[in-house]
């Protein structure tokens, strides 16, 4: 409302966590989309419209890592907002090297997500739009 | 050959000095001799040989027997005649012996003894005389009845007197010359010495004769001390030797005129000395056989009593050197016999105990004051041991501690009833200390491990938990938030408030459920067994381990049976032997690539009252030959394992009955499977 609607996109394999981060950002007026794995989100395309990507760390199949490393190789610089069980600082500065913008420990108060995500997609503003060169990120 | 031809030099030479010495022995003018050894040797002969060579005993004489006689000036018909009916005589003895007699050539039994005077000494001779006298009379013309009468009492005192002689000296004679020691030489030629002078004192040949006492008959008589004593010292080969003495010197006696009957004409003289010497010979050859044959009995007796005593001291030492405590029981429960260790264990328990526990105390009172005293279980102990005795039961184990002091000591008693008429029980009573501390210690040293293990585990669990737990008290955070959000919004929607706070009780439960999971894991407890289904404990398990192998990108398949698995096993330990073969399967596949990473968790009834867990990997498999190895402790093939994980698995399925083990997984991998008993299937 306050905002232009904004697409948000959260990959979680916790339903439950997916459901919540769904209705917490829907209330703060994101526009918001949810994936259970990074298989079902790179078979999405599209992802110039996204502005923001919220990746769990740990999934089954490809993990959150492997997903900002694929859209990184694809050439798209999505500001990828990480969540973690793990403190784990080796994996937060791969994580960041690769362009992610935060970092952010489970549990977390929603107001440290929210503004993350705010910050996150003032850096996506910022950006250039991303030059499609027609390469697919998605494992082949 | 050798001893064909010895047999008839022997029997040859045996009869022509038989003949000769027969010739010798002759009262002028009657015929006959006193006695015709070559009679009596062709019947030694007889018995000496088996019946198949016979014909050279027969054949080895005939020679011999035209020699001897020939010198005589007698009708060769005669001879030959004789000859006929010396060997008569000679086949009817020998025949009769070994017809009814075991042993032909043996005359140590009043039986064996009585045999030869029967069928060799009166019915042999009986027989053979009318055919003698028949062959004489024609010759002689001489009265049948007094032919036959002086041959048949010559006949039967040279088969008496001879024969045993002469079977004795063949037999036992050069043995005896060998082995015999000198005092019963020495003995032997002292008698002999004593014969020729009484015998010589007695028939006149040393001076005119004894006229101490009445008839001139009495004198005899003081030849039996010597012949009894040969027969006693020396049976009845010595008996009939010493008869022999007697004969020669008698006939020596009268044929010189002198002796107790040398008023007699010469035919009466010798009537009436073989009469004698005859009626003398039978008793006292029979005494003879009786001595040797009691003698024999003694020292068979003896040789029996000796054996058992010998087999009575082996027992007794066998029961001595055991070192469990044997004790025996009559009927009633009473101590008969115990053996040395149980009256040193007795001793040791202190003089009360020992009381009812020596020879002649009631052992199954001793574990009636022991119920009544409050031992635990004493009482089944004594019903059981009277169940023995009374035949209820073949036998009976038990275990028990006994405290002497301060220490403490086990034993295993063992009562087994005894298999015999009067009934009984062996008891043997094993100082388990030992056996048991070392139980006591595996065990202990088993649930330490186990709880290490629970702990090491714990370690290993700690992140995912963590993970476990952030996942729920993430979404309850989100949840929550979202919904105060929702209520700032002011036209709150109610339906989606209450899916906010169920999605927010739903998290809640779940992160109680992960701590209630990991407290039952973390609880040291003693094994408690219980009804329990394989399916959930499976299905625990896999979720405890759903985020590890998500990090580990593992998938873990879940096969569960339709129907419970219920076996009665302790949770905790059945969770830890799931648990940690899921851990090496995962493990197993950390190195694998390019495989389907993926585990399969199966739990089956099977229709033999058994449940069948497996696990199956897909990982590198394990080498050939070491599946047998896998489950001894410290045997590892992890760089960082400790090799105690699989020994600990089988220690608790075998201690819930059951066995564990691992083979090729058919698809790659290996797999890891154990079976247990079905819930109220019989255990053994």
């Amino acid at each position: 409302m306050t905002e232009p609607s904004v697409s948000v996109v959260i990959v979680d394999d916790d339903l439950a966590v997916r459901r919540g981060l769904t209705r917490l950002l829907k209330v703060s007026g994101y526009d918001v989309e949810a994936f259970a794995s990074g298989r079902a989100f790179l078979e999405r395309g599209d992802y110039g419209r996204v502005t923001c990507l919220l990746l769990d760390v740990r999934m089954p199949g490809q993990s959150g890592l492997d997903v900002q490393r694929l859209l990184v190789g694809a050439g798209y610089d999505i500001p990828i907002i990480f969540i973690t069980g793990h403190g784990d600082s080796a994996m937060a500065a791969q994580a960041l090297n690769g362009g992610a913008v935060e970092f952010i420990t489970k549990p977390f108060d929603d107001t440290i997500l929210l503004d993350a995500v705010r910050r996150a997609v003032v850096r996506g503003r910022q950006l250039p739009l991303p030059q499609t060169d027609g390469r697919d990120p998605s494992p082949s | 050959m050798r001893k064909t031809t010895a047999t008839a030099v022997l029997v040859a030479l045996g009869y022509y000095a038989g003949a000769n010495i027969g010739f010798v022995l002759r009262f002028p003018p009657s015929t006959p001799s006193f006695v015709w050894p070559p009679n009596a040797i062709l019947t030694a002969a007889l018995l000496l040989v088996p019946p198949r060579r016979w014909w050279i005993c027969l054949l080895a004489a005939f020679p011999v027997h035209l020699a001897a006689e020939l010198q005589v000036s007698w009708p060769s018909s005669l001879v030959l005649a004789l000859f006929v009916t010396n060997c008569s005589e000679a086949l009817i003895a020998a025949g009769g012996v070994r017809w009814l007699s075991g042993a032909p050539a043996r005359f140590d039994t009043l039986r064996r003894m009585a045999v030869f005077i029967v069928a060799a000494g009166l019915v042999a001779p009986f027989l053979s005389s009318f055919l003698d006298a028949a062959v004489v009379t024609v010759v002689h013309e001489e009265s049948y009845a007094s032919v036959w009468r002086t041959r048949f009492f010559s006949n039967v005192l040279t088969q008496l007197l001879l024969v045993p002689a002469i079977v004795m000296c063949a037999t036992a004679g050069p043995a005896w010359l060998r082995g015999a020691p000198r005092a019963r030489r020495a003995e032997a030629a002292l008698l002999a010495a004593a014969l020729v002078l009484v015998a010589g004192w007695v028939f006149g040949l040393v001076t005119a004769g004894p006229t101490i006492l009445g008839g001139p008959a009495t004198p005899v008589v003081f030849l039996l001390p010597i012949i009894l004593l040969a027969a006693v010292r020396f049976g009845p080969g010595g008996t009939s030797l010493c008869l022999l003495g007697t004969s020669f010197v008698a006939i020596v006696a009268a044929a010189h005129g002198r002796g107790p009957f040398a008023n007699l004409p010469p035919a009466a003289t010798v009537l009436t000395l073989q009469t004698l010497l005859i009626v003398l010979a039978i008793p006292i050859l029979c005494l003879a056989a009786v001595l040797v044959e009691h003698r024999h009995a003694r020292a068979m007796l003896g040789e029996r009593v000796g054996a058992l005593h010998a087999s009575e001291a082996l027992k007794s030492a066998i029961l001595g050197s055991l070192n469990t405590s044997v004790a025996v029981l009559d009927r009633d429960g009473r101590i008969i016999d115990v053996n040395a260790n149980w009256g040193r264990v007795a001793a040791e328990r202190g003089a009360s105990l020992s009381a009812g526990l020596g020879v002649g105390g009631s052992f199954l009172e001793t574990w009636r004051q022991a119920a009544g005293g409050g031992m635990p279980k004493a009482d089944e102990a004594a019903a059981s041991i009277l169940g023995v005795l009374r035949g209820a039961r073949q036998d009976f184990a038990f275990e028990y501690p006994c405290h002497n002091g301060a220490a403490e000591r086990w034993f295993a008693m063992f009562v087994v009833r005894l298999d015999r008429p009067e009934g009984g029980a062996v008891v043997a009573c094993a100082d388990i200390t030992a056996r048991k501390a070392a139980e006591l210690d595996l065990e202990r040293s088993r649930q330490e491990i186990t709880h290490d293990m629970r702990v090491f585990m714990m370690g290993e669990l700690t992140a995912s938990l963590a993970h476990e737990l952030n996942q729920p008290l993430t979404g309850i955070l989100t949840n929550a938030g979202a919904g105060l959000r929702f209520l700032d919004v002011a036209a709150a929607d109610v339906g989606e408030l209450q899916a906010i706070l169920s999605d927010i009780v739903d998290d809640g439960k779940r992160a109680g459920e992960v701590i209630q999971r990991m407290r039952d894991f973390l609880r040291k407890s003693q094994p408690q067994r219980a009804a329990l289904d394989l399916n959930v404990v499976v299905q625990e398990v896999v979720q405890m381990l759903t985020s590890d192998a998500i990090i580990r990108n593992v998938s873990i398949t879940v096969d569960l049976d339709d129907q419970p698995v219920v076996v009665c096993a302790d949770r905790v330990q059945l969770q830890q032997v799931v648990l940690n073969l899921l851990l090496n399967a995962i493990e197993a596949m950390a190195e694998s690539t390019g495989r389907e990473r993926t585990i399969v968790v199966r739990a089956r009834n099977t229709e033999v009252q058994t449940v069948h867990v497996a696990v199956e990997d897909r990982g590198m498999g394990v080498r050939a030959g070491t599946y047998d190895m896998l489950f001894e402790p410290f045997f590892t093939t992890k760089p960082t394992g400790m090799g105690m994980g699989l020994a600990i698995c089988r220690s608790i399925i075998e201690a819930h009955d059951g066995v564990i083990w691992a083979q090729d997984n058919p698809s790659g991998g290996a797999a890891f499977h154990f079976a247990l008993p079905a819930f109220g299937a019989a255990t053994t």
